[in-house]
């Protein structure tokens, strides 16, 4: 080939990367311009993640992940650099494209992989639509530019949703045109804790950003006052996705290939959750039969007893999340099963319904399904109830007197406060009341 | 398979990498191939009723040709096919219409479109403009080339299979100029038409519920909606197919800047146009009957009236099988009916147009008149698209006698446009893509575009490339919040 034809093709090839090195910047400012990322969480982390010397322990999982492993704690405890990457409705695909990124990026000891069964039950990535994607997207957006990246929004959609992947200015495209708000967020995002990473935009009044990936909640719920969705239909291991368990043996084998320890770990849910699951042990005897043929640890905290950890419901922020509290407590705890000074048999019970034998029954709170109410109780059929609703505008009413029935309804549209009179059927002395907003 | 999906990209891609990969004699079978997969996704019934048909005229066209000239067998043979593949396109349109399904009574995607191709084949055959082809695989390249099966533009035999059996040659000017027309053409379809078409589809939807003002803007939306949804897929496709270095005919020639309805005609969907013409007007005006029908007349009435009833007949059947060939509905056959007078009119009554001009001292050749012109042909255009898009004869007189007697202008400016699917941001972005068109249509007249963009700097034909390509990205109406709407003319 002669050097004026070389030229010639350098030249077009110089060419088209150009442009699509002017199409990617041009994508870059419009993304700059109306994408308003200044209150991400998994910006900093993410950020934070790029720029660490070495992680040596690694957390992954949904919010449980990033609620419950305080780095800070477990820093101090092990003497170790720990690092979380959990986020927001993390499913185990992201989880496996973040693990492959650390095992390659950094030297890494351990990961820790939390498991939680909503997350579980939620992974379908058919039926993955733009809200759903957000999980995706929250992670997907931070993270460096590669093929495993690549790979990752590839596999994490259907094609129709590759544009909103790729380019996230176009998930946002009608705000350009709001000039007040385009103006509103260059200013926000000229701040200087913003072009730093820093934590300012991150402080809320009822939580914060900690740093290395753990947010702290100063949430409390009162005792015996849960109030979720859960709680109608039993926990089904049969309904979880084969993409969960695909993603899950992909990440086994990720980790055993680059020869970093896995445990699978599952973050102490609140006694509400677990009753409202009906079903908890099936998926803990499912992810312990995985663990036991892949061989690697399994730590369930939901078996946790309570002298090591006490699950009250004021460590809790809700029904699911332990708060910064919670937090702090069992990440001592983990600390104290990483270093060797207790043993996880020795923490644990076998099975749930060990661990609610051995607990104190009582009223845990209420399920909700629009104006449908279900009490959720420990050992439920041992009490009655007296139920009254006071609601925020109108008179207080008895919804129902001392009874075992556990399900009733409130108006729909109405807001207030319950409360429930939980009395024991044996003995009418023992008797607790809560009081819960609806 | 929709050509606003990924998948047609990734398709297209795939089909011209592997095409310049395979050597040169050999390409038609690539394109043979990916058109069989193509078609594929609209179901193997079709594909099997779409290759029977062609072996059907495979068959037919050996026979007309290896038959004596002037011979009745032969004529037969012609006129036979030609019957059934016209009473098939008939029978399968009419039951699509009527909602009857099954057996053979359902209508393969593009019927309309390769149907006519195969028509024009066997007449050509049977005219000796083309030998018949004896390679029955390469053919049906030619039937099946999937650029052109769904909306067209209907390629005589003669001008493309040459090309696809020759097979294109890979230059960069191909790829460049060719990549450039396929994203103006999504420009075209993703932001301006698709979005035209949340507004329209709303008003259409219920002609009742609107004001003659409102039903008057969406007749203009819709018009440029048409233009833009099929203009925009024929900028696609020839794009695409310039890729591969095969021409194919142009289907629009800046349709909104006729002064007339002939000549809008010329300019809008010119393969059509030209179909009809060729095997419609040109044998209905040239038989012997009609001939004999013009003697009769120049000689016992006059010498014009013996001219305009050659033409008034022939472009009766043009305009009455037009109709027909958009729908089977009434609708349709009203539309083709208001064009078909509209031509005839003007085509027979010119020299009293011109006297009248002359007497009203209209300069015809000034611009003012020339703009009224154009402006005139467009609101005819977008009367006839309301015809076909309101579902009775009841909602034609409602819709005139709204625009009539219930105009309510001020829905113009009070907000009302704005409720009707389109948002102020989203009504803004149609006006001035619209606006862009219309100077891109104007820049064109004057010359070719691309060449003048290819001649610019470096740097400045790149951001514009990029600009293009994001603007098709961030402003197109596709994805799941909208479902990608398809093409229209997908569907007659």
């Amino acid at each position: 080939m002669d050097m004026k034809k070389v030229k010639t093709y350098a030249g077009r090839l110089f060419a088209a990367v150009c442009t699509w090195l002017l199409f990617l910047e041009l994508w870059n400012v419009l993304h700059y311009m109306i994408v308003d990322d200044t209150h991400s969480y998994t910006r900093v982390m993410m950020h934070e993640y790029y720029n660490q010397e070495n992680i040596n322990i690694l957390f992954s999982g949904a919010s449980l992940c990033y609620r419950s492993f305080d780095t800070q704690v477990l820093d101090e405890r092990l003497g170790v650099n720990t690092f979380n990457v959990g986020s927001s409705s993390q499913d185990l695909d992201a989880s496996y494209y973040l693990i492959k990124d650390a095992v390659n990026r950094y030297d890494l000891d351990h990961i820790y992989l939390e498991l939680s069964p909503v997350m579980a039950l939620y992974m379908d990535i058919e039926e993955r639509d733009s809200g759903k994607l957000n999980g995706t997207y929250i992670v997907s957006d931070y993270m460096k530019p590669s093929i495993s990246r690549t790979a990752y929004l590839l596999n994490a959609s259907r094609p129709e949703y590759y544009v909103n992947s790729f380019l996230p200015a176009r998930r946002n495209w009608e705000k350009l045109f709001d000039l007040a708000y385009v103006g509103a967020l260059l200013k926000k995002k000229s701040s200087a804790d913003y072009r730093d990473y820093g934590y300012d935009q991150l402080v809320y009044d009822t939580e914060y950003y900690a740093g290395k990936g753990y947010v702290a909640s100063k949430v409390k719920t009162s005792e015996h006052a849960f109030y979720g969705t859960d709680g109608f239909t039993a926990l089904k291991v049969e309904d979880i996705n084969e993409e969960w368990f695909q993603y899950l043996y992909k990440i086994i084998r990720c980790c055993k290939e680059n020869e970093v320890e896995l445990t699978l770990v599952c973050a102490p849910l609140s006694e509400y959750l677990l009753i409202a699951y009906e079903k908890y042990d099936e998926y803990h005897r499912m992810i312990e039969r995985i663990a036991g043929e892949e061989k690697v640890d399994f730590w369930d905290f939901n078996l946790i007893r309570k002298e090591y950890f006490s699950g009250k419901a004021e460590l809790y922020q809700d029904e699911a999340h332990l708060n910064m509290y919670g937090a702090k407590n069992f990440s001592e705890l983990v600390a104290d099963l990483i270093l060797g000074k207790v043993r996880y048999e020795d923490i644990c019970y076998e099975s749930l319904d060990s661990r609610f034998e051995a607990a104190e029954p009582g009223l845990c709170g209420v399920a909700h399904d629009l104006e449908d109410m279900k009490i959720i109780a420990n050992d439920g059929e041992m009490f009655e109830y007296q139920i009254r609703a006071i609601p925020d505008e109108g008179e207080e009413y008895l919804i129902q007197e001392f009874s075992c029935n556990t399900e009733f309804s409130v108006k729909a549209g109405e807001y207030g406060i319950l409360t429930i009179v939980a009395r024991r059927i044996d003995d009418w002395s023992d008797f607790t009341k809560a009081e819960i907003c609806y | 398979m929709s050509l606003v999906s990924l998948k047609f990209i990734g398709f297209s891609i795939l089909t011209a990498m592997v095409y310049f990969l395979v050597p040169k004699k050999y390409r038609w079978m690539v394109l043979l191939s990916s058109s069989i997969l193509f078609y594929m996704e609209t179901g193997k019934r079709a594909l099997f009723h779409l290759g029977m048909a062609s072996l059907f005229v495979f068959l037919a066209g050996i026979y007309i040709e290896r038959s004596p000239v002037k011979t009745k067998k032969r004529k037969f043979v012609l006129i036979a096919s030609v019957l059934l593949l016209a009473g098939w396109l008939a029978a399968v349109k009419t039951a699509g219409s009527k909602g009857w399904g099954g057996g053979f009574l359902f209508v393969p995607l593009g019927i309309s479109y390769f149907s006519f191709s195969l028509i024009s084949y066997l007449a050509d055959v049977y005219w000796e403009k083309e030998e018949a082809v004896t390679n029955f695989l390469k053919f049906l390249t030619y039937v099946l080339f999937f650029p052109k099966i769904l909306q067209g533009p209907i390629t005589r035999h003669k001008d493309l299979a040459a090309q696809i059996n020759e097979g294109g040659n890979l230059t960069y000017k191909n790829v460049c100029f060719g990549t450039q027309r396929m994203i103006y053409g999504y420009f075209k379809k993703m932001v301006i038409a698709d979005r035209a078409a949340l507004f329209t589809n709303t008003v259409f939807a219920q002609v009742s519920q609107y004001s003659g003002s409102v039903i008057l803007v969406a007749s203009f939306i819709g018009a440029f909606q048409l233009y833009c949804d099929f203009s925009g897929y024929m900028d696609i496709v020839l794009g695409f197919t310039q890729i591969l270095g095969i021409r194919m005919d142009e289907n629009f020639d800046h349709p909104f800047f006729s002064r007339g309805a002939a000549e809008f005609w010329r300019k809008w969907h010119i393969t059509l146009g030209s179909w009809f013409r060729d095997y419609v007007y040109t044998p209905v005006a040239m038989s012997h009957s009609m001939k004999r029908l013009g003697r009769w007349s120049r000689k016992n009435i006059n010498k014009r009236v013996g001219n305009s009833v050659i033409k008034l007949i022939a472009l009766s059947a043009v305009w009455l099988l037009t109709g027909l060939w958009h729908g089977t509905g009434w609708n349709y056959i009203l539309w083709g009916g208001y064009w078909g007078s509209l031509i005839i009119f003007s085509t027979i009554f010119e020299p009293e147009i011109l006297k009248l001009n002359r007497n009203l001292h209209v300069h015809t050749n000034a611009a003012s008149w020339h703009v009224f012109q154009r402006c005139r042909t467009f609101v005819i255009f977008s009367f006839g698209i309301m015809i076909t898009q309101v579902s009775s004869l009841y909602e034609i007189k409602l819709v005139v006698y709204k625009i009539v007697k219930s105009f309510q202008i001020w829905n113009l400016f009070d907000g009302t446009l704005y409720s009707l699917g389109l948002n102020r941001v989203n009504f803004n972005i149609f006006l001035v893509s619209l606006f862009l068109v219309g100077m891109i249509s104007l820049l064109q007249e004057q010359g070719s575009l691309r060449e003048r963009i290819g001649g610019l700097n470096a740097p400045v034909r790149w951001g514009i490339y990029a600009i293009a390509l994001s603007s098709v990205l961030f402003l197109g109406i596709y994805g799941v919040e909208y479902g990608s709407a398809s093409f229209a003319y997908e569907h007659f």
